[in-house]
């Protein structure tokens, strides 16, 4: 994510190499629904210059007005799409874009640094913070360990979990 | 060739145990464990483990659509980095 003066921008896809002799594109889509990146209107390049009309054709397969041969389509390979954050329809109740977290300050209740929010991942089994440390903590997604998300002061305050450990040896 | 269903799901014995203790604390502990090949059982529903990849411990939620399914599973042991473009994630 880029943040210039008040204006953030999202990276939500890169264009790819041209696709037959007629201005079509392949597209790499960043977005959750990969078809979503047509639906935030214009977008725009990494230096926020140009405006960078889609019409997806498949969900790897675009239009890009003003673009109708493929020299002008190859001219664009690996531009980098962005759409401005306030393109982004709100969130619900409790849930929030990963542009977003990552970031933020983590601190304790008592005020005590843990570092910044490197990402946010999820492997099915729920989402978890990175926190950059050091050391690099990995705290769950969850009301209990992360109380509070400031997002106009940029922090959230974690509590972590203790951590219980149960090797093998303990079998014996 | 599946598991021979008279055998019943695999899962560690002292990992067992140890569910039964963090259940009975009813505090939100990470219960971490390398134990990547035990099967997800009924009982560990609502703990969160933190399940060794070779490196970190990642934490795993467990839910009731987990039953049945490894731990290992929810533990990948190749790193993937993508973009954050449009996702979200809800706080649970």
């Amino acid at each position: 994510m880029e943040r210039a003066g008040e204006e953030q921008r999202i990276l939500v896809g890169e264009i790819g190499r041209p696709h037959g002799v007629r201005g079509l594109v392949k597209l790499r889509s960043f977005t959750a629904e990969p078809g979503a990146i047509a639906g935030y209107g214009p977008l725009t390049d990494a230096t926020g210059t140009r405006r960078i009309a889609l019409t997806l054709l498949a969900p790897d397969l675009a239009r890009i007005e003003g673009v109708a041969d493929r020299d002008a389509a190859q001219a664009l390979t690996g531009t980098q799409l962005y759409v401005a954050r306030a393109a982004l329809p709100p969130p619900e109740e409790d849930e929030y874009y990963l542009s977003d977290l990552i970031g933020l300050a983590a601190v304790t209740a008592a005020g005590a640094s843990l570092g910044e929010v490197r990402a946010v991942e999820d492997h099915g089994a729920g989402p978890f913070l990175v926190l950059a440390g050091p050391p690099e903590r990995l705290v769950p997604f969850t009301r209990a360990a992360v109380p509070v998300v400031d997002l106009p002061a940029r922090r959230l305050v974690v509590a972590p979990p203790e951590e219980i450990l149960v090797r093998p040896e303990a079998e014996a | 060739m599946p598991r021979s269903v008279w055998k019943g799901p695999f899962v560690d014995g002292y990992l067992l145990n140890k569910a039964e203790v963090a259940r009975a604390s009813s505090r939100n502990d990470i219960i971490k464990i390398w134990t990547r090949r035990s099967t997800i059982l009924p009982q560990f529903v609502g703990l969160t483990f933190g399940v060794y990849n070779g490196k970190k411990f990642i934490p795993v939620q467990v839910s009731e659509n987990m039953v049945g399914h490894k731990f290992g599973e929810f533990s990948p042991t190749r790193t993937f980095t993508g973009h954050s473009g449009d996702k979200k994630a809800k706080r649970g």
